[in-house]
């Protein structure tokens, strides 16, 4: 376009910008238009969405309500946040939410990177048998329910009579307390996290893997690339975005938690950090009957999850990544 | 050709290999032995069990508890109830995961970070167990297969997973190209993305098939009436259930009873079936998906 | 800024289409407004008779409980459709079954009650849950003449317990199943251990004598005893009480769903307990068992205790891993000084009358429940038919026939479920009766001495037994306290039990001004003004 000068009136400015918006608009919703089998084909989860997660939703009222089952959601007691500053104001909440997040923070840190150090390892086997044996080997204690899992951890590795304190005891070293005193407890506990879900975590990298253009690979090779950096200029970058992905999404289960896990592997001498925020949800909620308290709670969770992966998500993309939205 | 000459340079098997093997070994022993441990117990017997005396191999080989677990007729028939409804849920759950994920791959189609925040909110919201069953009974569900399939076929987590693996591995020049030519979008979905897209679709599928294999929780309250309907793990729970009651309120007789051991039988007999289907799923692992010609 | 207008209106059009498409899905989230609440008092003079049965079918939707025996139909088999030939035909009514899950039944009844889909008879086995469901309103008030005029029978053998139990904030709510006083429970101990060591069984008649045969146990180099954490079920201190019982004591400490930890009686356990475990006499990681059978049974332990029945496996599998063990009961304390024992309920199932029943379906209710309460039905209900279930023996008494599987069979637990809304256990005629055929359940084969000394010991007990006191009023204290301070009891006496003995008396009081300040105190205050009120049985 000619520069025609610096000297335009407002009224052709105006006039300017308008018809740029027309062309805009017009533009748009030609673009939605030939877009429409696209929202046609969101038709069918969306509708899926609300049926099955909206409607119900609803019955999170019952949060801010003194529900009784005999008067329903229409009946019930409107109390407005009655219910959550009575949980807040409870001392074990506090708690509870100190340990949350310090379990959780560890299991981000530890479980969510195993999986993938896990992946690229598998990835550099090279022997086809050897490989598959073994990832179908790894992901074996997801199929072990939490009950299972701590009565084996007891008998492993109780103090008194666990065999793996009878090996350590028999090559001269003192007994370990993995589970009864509370700092080893929190670091078996983390273990034995990682240990159950390490094998079913790398299962997604692996699929992510192998969407690396192998071109890149043999172009890495040509330049004189050893398997190290290959596996840090190549495969790292090649699955960033699930990557990315992941850890936006396990942060929004920053105040959730698995209360079996918990159940199944705390006694009573070591509780310091054995009270989080999903145990009370069924201390206060489900063991007591109390709906508003359980609801109430699951709400709390859910709204600081959400803050958290939006803000997160906001981060990534501050950072040039993809993000969620 | 080029390829199979690097293909060859790369077989030197150095000293990283022997580190990577011993770790990967190490690593999937850890996992595998207390699987073992289950497996022994379960044709153990019962006394030895409960005296924890069984570690990796059988003492006092007794199969009591398949024969019991195999007994119940019904087993068989949950055992194809419970494929059933896996099938059903993994494929209704892949249709609606796609047609969710594809659209929102176009990071300029209008609307569709409104669309994400709504699949991606369902993550975290719930409105708890008492609505969820109101619902399925006022749609009627109750006691049918599809208060089983249904809910459970759209999570917003394998939605997220597919979209950013779309857009990931399939570049957008290559969709230009088709819709210059003048192909739909479904077609290029069906003809492009989907083949494409092979190794993480055979994911999304494998963890819809195994979360519907485990789930039990849901059939225990659905599922009433129409006792044919049971799946597997419901069956095995019970089972388990039934072996560990304490007698006292009772006061009647019942059966002798041995849950430890059936326990770990119902383990093995839950786990095996979904254990043998990975293998079959691995050849869709493929490295080296060759991409087509690209234009420009 | 038209954009994101744009982007908008787009996603508000597609959420209008999609949710206009599903209008027909009724919002399920509104509580059934079918029948209100039946207030029965306004039952006029007389009432109206039935015999001839109802003008129009009624349905009675009867709970039960669903244990997924294997083959077996709970809401269509042999037994449904003779109630329904034999009860509903006759009056018009048809009767449903309602399957509970056994295992999650409160959540279930729960989520049958908000979808309007609950039986019309609400039952649990505990009180507190019972007045859980009473709190929720689920439950309508009713009139004992209704019940004393359709159901005489069932009336006159549970009136008492009605009268006594089941007036809550001065309403008639709960109705109760009759519950014959037989116990099961054995404590067992190693008789082979204990003459090891030079003592003999009959001898342990006291505390100080039990913990004498541990340390002698210990010297030997045998094993230890067995030792447990009480939870949920606190009944640990009643021994200690004094003897005469203060009545006002026992009332307002004496609970079996939330544990006393101020008293001087919980600070004589947790000292004997505390004893016990500094010594070395128990198992020294009791804490982290989830169940006492397998140390008991690897030879480990040496007391271990049961609901024992005919097909327990608890003595072979011990004999299996210590081929020279020889079982006997563990004696009662006699020379301790006497204290109350605690007696079951009268009563076993607790029950109500769904809030949405009609008068029609209460009534049928009453009439099923005076049915089922005749001696020749309950008696089929709970034997079978005879000749192809059972034969009768020379006193009459009932004889299984083994391995039938025609029609008229049993469910696994001899249909209990469906009969436990009148009586807890099979009734054969008189209590000595009764008593000799649920030996004959009990007894494990070559045990028989274990079940008598039992029974020989339940006698000894017989002039102790107290029930549990019993509040008419829901304490709401209570409610809003009890899960955490289940916890923190547990916490709280483990702290105590593993502390060094000279720390006994210091930690002890700590921990009891924490239990008080954590809600126990409130508890305790809102019981002495209801026992004061006269809330209390």
């Amino acid at each position: 376009m000619k520069n025609t000068g610096t000297i335009n009136t407002t009224n052709e400015t105006a006039l300017f910008k308008k018809q740029i918006k027309k062309a805009d608009r017009a533009r748009a919703w030609k673009r939605a238009a030939s877009n429409y089998q696209l929202y046609l084909l969101l038709l069918i989860p969306l509708s899926f969405v609300i049926v099955f997660k909206y409607l119900p939703m609803l019955g999170a009222s019952i949060a801010f309500m003194d529900y009784k089952i005999a008067r329903g959601f229409t009946g019930s007691e409107w109390v407005g946040f009655e219910i959550f500053q009575e949980l807040f104001k409870k001392p074990d909440f506090a708690r509870a939410l100190r340990n949350t997040l310090l379990l959780n923070v560890l299991d981000i840190s530890l479980s969510f990177v195993m999986p993938i150090i896990l992946a690229i390892l598998l990835n550099e086997i090279k022997n086809q048998f050897f490989k598959r044996i073994n990832q179908s080997l790894l992901y074996l204690p997801h199929f072990l329910s939490w009950v299972i899992i701590g009565a084996l951890a007891y008998q492993l590795l109780g103090q008194g009579s666990g065999m793996v304190n009878n090996l350590i005891e028999s090559i001269g070293l003192d007994r370990v307390p993995f589970l009864q005193k509370d700092i080893h407890w929190l670091f078996t506990y983390t273990a034995i996290g990682v240990w159950q879900s390490m094998g079913w975590g790398t299962i997604i990298y692996l699929a992510a893997i192998t969407g690396i253009n192998p071109e890149l690979y043999e172009a890495a090779t040509v330049d004189g690339a050893g398997r190290m950096r290959k596996i840090w200029h190549v495969t790292i970058p090649g699955i960033r975005m699930t990557i990315v992905t992941l850890l936006i999404l396990s942060l929004g289960g920053i105040m959730g938690g698995s209360f079996e896990q918990i159940m199944a592997l705390a006694n009573k001498a070591t509780t310091e950090f054995t009270t989080t925020i999903p145990v009370l949800v069924y201390r206060w909620g489900i063991e007591s009957g109390n709906f508003s308290r359980a609801t109430a709670l699951g709400l709390f969770q859910s709204v600081i999850g959400l803050i958290l992966v939006l803000s997160a998500d906001k981060v990534s993309k501050k950072l040039g990544e993809d993000g969620i939205l | 050709m080029a390829k199979n000459a690097s293909y060859f340079q790369q077989k030197r098997f150095d000293k990283w290999d022997v580190l990577i093997y011993g770790f990967i070994l190490l690593t999937s022993l850890a996992c595998l032995i207390p699987f073992l441990h289950v497996v022994a117990k379960s044709m153990s017997d019962n006394a030895y069990v409960l005296a924890n005396k069984v570690f990796l191999w059988p003492k006092g080989w007794n199969f009591e508890a398949y024969a019991k677990v195999l007994a119940d007729k019904s087993i068989v028939r949950s055992l194809y109830v419970t494929i059933i409804i896996t099938l059903l849920t993994t494929a209704i759950g892949m249709i609606v995961t796609i047609c969710a994920a594809y659209p929102l791959t176009k990071r300029d189609l209008a609307g569709s970070k409104v669309i994400t925040f709504l699949f991606m909110f369902t993550m975290f919201f719930s409105g708890g167990l008492i609505p969820a069953y109101l619902l399925i009974s006022e749609l009627g569900m109750l006691d049918t297969i599809w208060s089983l399939v249904l809910p459970t076929a759209f999570s917003a987590f394998n939605l997220l997973i597919l979209r950013s693996s779309i857009r990931g591995t399939i570049p957008e020049s290559l969709e230009e190209s088709a819709r210059i030519d003048g192909a739909s979008h479904i077609r290029i979905l069906i003809s492009m993305v989907l083949p494409l897209s092979k190794p993480i679709m055979a994911t999304l599928a494998l963890f819809y098939a195994v979360g519907r294999w485990n789930g039990y929780m849901d059939a225990l309250f659905y599922i009433k009436q129409n006792v044919d309907l049971r799946p597997l793990q419901l069956k095995l729970y019970y089972l388990v259930v039934q072996a560990s009651e304490a007698v006292q309120i009772e006061m009647v007789v019942t059966d002798l009873t041995n849950p430890e051991v059936l326990k770990a039988a119902c383990v093995v007999f839950a786990t095996v079936p979904i254990l043998l289907v990975y293998p079959f799923l691995q050849k869709y692992f493929v490295q080296g998906v060759m991409l087509g010609s690209v234009k420009g | 800024m038209n954009k994101k207008v744009g982007n908008l209106l787009l996603a508000s059009c597609m959420l209008v289409g999609v949710l206009s498409a599903c209008s027909s899905n009724s919002n399920g989230n509104t509580a059934p407004t079918n029948a209100p609440s039946q207030n029965s008092s306004t039952e006029t003079a007389g009432f109206a008779d039935y015999s001839g049965g109802f003008e129009k079918q009624v349905t009675l939707d009867i709970p039960v409980y669903e244990r997924a025996f294997e083959g077996w139909n709970v809401s269509d088999n042999y037994y449904t459709r003779w109630v329904q030939s034999e009860f509903g035909d006759k009056y018009n009514i048809k009767v449903n079954f309602v399957p509970i899950n056994r295992s999650n039944e409160v959540q279930d009844y729960q989520q049958l009650l908000a979808a309007g889909k609950a039986p019309d008879i609400i039952f649990h086995y505990d009180y507190p849950q019972a007045m859980a469901y009473y709190g929720q309103e689920v439950m309508q008030e009713i009139n004992w003449d209704e019940i004393a005029n359709y159901a005489p029978t069932y009336w006159e053998n549970t009136k008492e317990m009605a009268e006594q139990y089941g007036v809550v904030e001065d309403k008639n709510v709960f109705f109760f199943a009759q519950r014959p006083d037989f116990s099961n429970w054995v404590s067992i101990i190693r008789k082979d251990w204990v003459e090891k060591v030079g003592m003999k069984v009959e001898d342990i008649t006291s505390e100080a004598k039990y913990n004498e045969v541990l340390a002698k146990w210990k010297e030997a180099g045998l094993g230890v005893g067995s030792a447990t954490l009480p939870a949920n079920v606190y009944n640990f201190n009643i021994g200690k009480f004094d003897w005469p019982l203060d009545t006002n004591e026992y009332q307002l400490y004496r609970d079996l769903s939330v544990a006393d930890f101020s008293t001087p009686y919980t600070e004589e356990w947790l000292k004997n307990f505390n004893y016990q475990y500094q010594n070395g006499l128990i198992d020294q990681e009791f804490y982290i068992r989830t169940e006492q059978k397998s140390e008991f049974v690897a030879g480990r332990t040496g007391t271990y205790g049961e609901y024992i029945t005919s097909g327990t496996d608890i003595f072979s599998s011990v004999l299996a891993n210590n081929p020279d063990a020889e079982f006997a009961v563990l004696p009662v304390y006699t020379d301790d000084p006497e204290g109350p024992v605690r007696a079951n309920w009268p009563f076993g199932f607790i029950m109500g009358i769904n809030h949405t029943s009609t008068n029609e379906e209460r009534i049928a209710a009453w009439m099923y429940l005076e049915w089922l309460s005749q001696p020749e039905n309950l008696f089929k209900f709970q034997n079978g038919v005879e000749g192809q279930n059972y034969n009768l023996d020379e006193n009459g008494i009932p004889v299984k026939i083994e391995g039938y599987d025609g029609e008229s069979r049993l469910s696994n637990n001899n249909n209990k479920d469906y009969w436990a809304l009148v009586i807890e256990s099979p009734s054969y005629g008189t209590y000595e009766e009764t008593l000799e055929a649920l030996k004959s359940f009990w007894t494990p084969v070559g045990y028989e001495y274990i079940v008598e000394d039992m029974l020989k010991y339940q006698e000894m007990q017989k002039p102790y037994l107290v029930t549990d006191p019993l509040f008419i009023k829901p304490i709401e204290s209570l409610n809003e306290y009890k899960a955490d301070l289940n916890n923190l009891f547990q916490e709280l006496a483990l702290s105590v039990i593993l502390a060094p003995e000279a720390e006994f008396d210091a930690k002890y009081a700590e921990a009891k001004k924490k239990y008080l300040d954590a809600g126990f105190q409130e508890i305790i205050d809102e019981k002495q003004a209801a026992i004061d009120a006269g809330l209390v049985r």
